[in-house]
């Protein structure tokens, strides 16, 4: 191979930069490696991306390791673990929180599978199971940047869940929270796990709880969060994750943010508070927080599902609140399955809606009149 | 409050170095997003697992400011990319906690190999003589690569080696060019 071959080479590049081509003159930025990664660059791109990694060591070794099956799906768990601008030490709580959202998932697949085994072995119940269980589905799609920023508010007239005769807003106890208040267990209110009859009085301890723990905060319904989350009723509890080595960073952090060490009820308390005062939006980036930790909270998926709708994101709070109706405890089983035939009409899908609204009418529970009102006037 | 900022950093490395030493989390989200994802890749390369490489990831960048106030990083590409493996390569090895921390602590600064920089520097004209000491694959590999800019795929086809085969030649043969500039230029020295 001659000098002549390279002819076009000279003509084209004598007097750029590439009069020195071993010289890196560029980085590949995130999105052009991707493209590369994935097969969708074209063979200057792919040449572009080359060249730099033959320049670069970091790239090159990055480019061997993502090319590994499963490592490009898993960037973006990773990304929900970048550094927080203009928070100190809020960055270090995503990262735990991260670790606690996966911890709190598999102890909650534990718990749940006890619950049901439980159930069926001491009394002698067949448990009902949903054609599709929370742990089952699939995670919930990243929210982008400033997506709830973006949304709307929704006029008053086409707010949900704001309603004094709504299921999840009898008033049966109302107690305002403080930040630090203990919060004892409350008495029964009748609030039972779906698959159990209302004359069941035996069973796990863990179970009874289940259904005897319903608080109201702001005059809107909480399951108390021993009835979900065993282990802890923390928001962010830096002791149980971490390694050894973050133990002084912890402390300082712990000093410098009370968030770290709040207990739920108090955060849940000020979230509802949003709600209540139709902050929507503020209210819906506290819940989110919180199912980063508890992705399976009942209480967070709720209203989260309900901010989704009053903010005009309907297919969000179709997740959400189909999540919610699932909950194995049933706290909110009937009102999710309403607001999610709602939410449902609302983007569109009527044939959905109305199927979901005849299964309404079928259950004949809380909002069967509604639906079947509802139904009619379609 | 989670939500991932798109990259708008077009500061240095070195500015934004400057900016965590001094305590600014934004410009550690700005190295986040420089970063992360080919440090993510750098972890899959060792341990062949997500969670392991997202862990160290993790770490590496909760850690990241006491290690810049620690060590005087002139280049944070190099320096950080030796970081991540070392640390990969110390968990494969099943290291404890206080030997990773004495690594990071005692961590030389990379070292350039020996004639990189003549190879960066060299024009074409230089480039010329030392390529035509090459063997014949890695002469026509390191000319259709660096020369003619074919893309790996294409030298491959135009070789009948493959990919891999040409990214051999190409490390080889970059190897074998950084010496013998570099040789030239001892000799020039003497």
């Amino acid at each position: 191979m001659g000098a002549a071959t390279y002819g076009s080479y000279y003509n084209t590049m004598s007097t750029s930069k590439h009069d020195k081509p071993f010289m890196p003159d560029h980085t590949v930025d995130r999105d052009r490696l991707m493209a590369y990664l994935e097969g969708r660059a074209d063979p200057a791109e792919q040449w572009d991306v080359e060249r730099a990694m033959e320049n670069d060591p970091l790239l090159h070794d990055a480019v061997e390791g993502l090319s590994q099956t499963g490592a490009l799906q898993a960037m973006g768990a990773l990304d929900n673990a970048r550094p927080s601008p203009g928070s100190n030490g809020r960055w270090v709580r995503m990262t735990l929180a991260l670790s606690l959202m996966i911890v709190g998932a598999a102890a909650w697949l534990v718990v749940s599978s006890i619950m049901e085994e439980d159930v069926v072995t001491d009394l002698g119940l067949a448990q009902e199971h949903p054609a599709t269980t929370i742990q089952e589905m699939q995670p919930l799609p990243q929210w982008e940047e400033l997506e709830i920023e973006a949304a709307t508010e929704q006029p008053e007239s086409l707010l949900i869940g704001h309603q004094v005769d709504d299921r999840h807003a009898e008033a049966m106890v109302s107690m305002p929270m403080e930040r630090g208040v203990t919060v004892e267990p409350m008495a029964p209110s009748g609030v039972e796990p779906r698959s159990l009859s209302s004359e069941t009085t035996a069973g796990p301890e863990h179970l009874r709880r289940s259904f005897q723990q319903v608080i109201y905060l702001h005059d809107l319904k909480v399951l108390h969060p021993d009835a979900m989350h065993p282990i802890t009723s923390q928001i962010v509890q830096a002791e149980r994750h971490v390694p050894a080595r973050h133990e002084d960073m912890d402390l300082r952090d712990q000093e410098e943010d009370p968030m770290r060490t709040m207990a739920y009820l108090p955060f849940m308390d000020a979230a509802l508070a949003k709600f209540a005062q139709l902050d929507h939006k503020g209210s819906l980036t506290d819940l989110l927080f919180l199912l980063e930790q508890y992705p399976t909270d009942a209480n967070a998926l709720f209203y989260a599902g309900l901010c989704s709708y009053n903010l005009g994101m309907y297919e969000r709070a179709q997740q959400y609140l189909h999540r919610a109706s699932l909950h194995p405890t049933g706290v909110f089983d009937q009102e999710a399955e309403w607001y999610h035939a709602l939410a449902l009409e609302r983007s569109g899908d009527r044939e959905a809606a109305h199927s979901a609204m005849q299964h309404i009418v079928e259950e004949d529970g809380f909002y069967a009149t509604r639906a079947r009102e509802h139904l009619l006037g379609q | 409050m989670f939500l991932r900022r798109k990259s708008i950093a077009t500061e240095s490395d070195e500015d934004l170095v400057a900016r965590v030493r001094k305590g600014d989390q934004a410009g550690l989200g700005d190295l986040w997003d420089r970063y992360a994802h080919l440090l993510f890749g750098v972890g899959m390369k060792y341990l062949k697992d997500t969670e392991r490489s997202k862990d160290c990831v993790i770490e590496l960048f909760t850690e990241l400011p006491a290690l810049l106030a620690k060590h005087q990083v002139e280049r944070l590409r190099p320096w950080i990319h030796t970081v991540m493996r070392n640390r990969c390569l110390l968990l494969l090895r099943g290291a404890k906690h206080h030997e990773e921390l004495k690594e990071d602590r005692s961590l030389p600064a990379p070292v350039e190999e020996v004639g990189e920089a003549q190879l960066r520097e060299a024009d074409l004209q230089r480039l010329e003589n030392a390529i035509e000491q090459l063997n014949d694959l890695q002469r026509d590999c390191i000319r259709l690569f660096h020369l003619e800019r074919l893309c790996y795929e294409q030298v491959a086809q135009r070789t009948s080696l493959s990919v891999e085969q040409v990214r051999s030649n190409l490390q080889n043969g970059r190897r074998n060019l950084r010496i013998i500039l570099q040789h030239h230029v001892d000799q020039q020295a003497r």
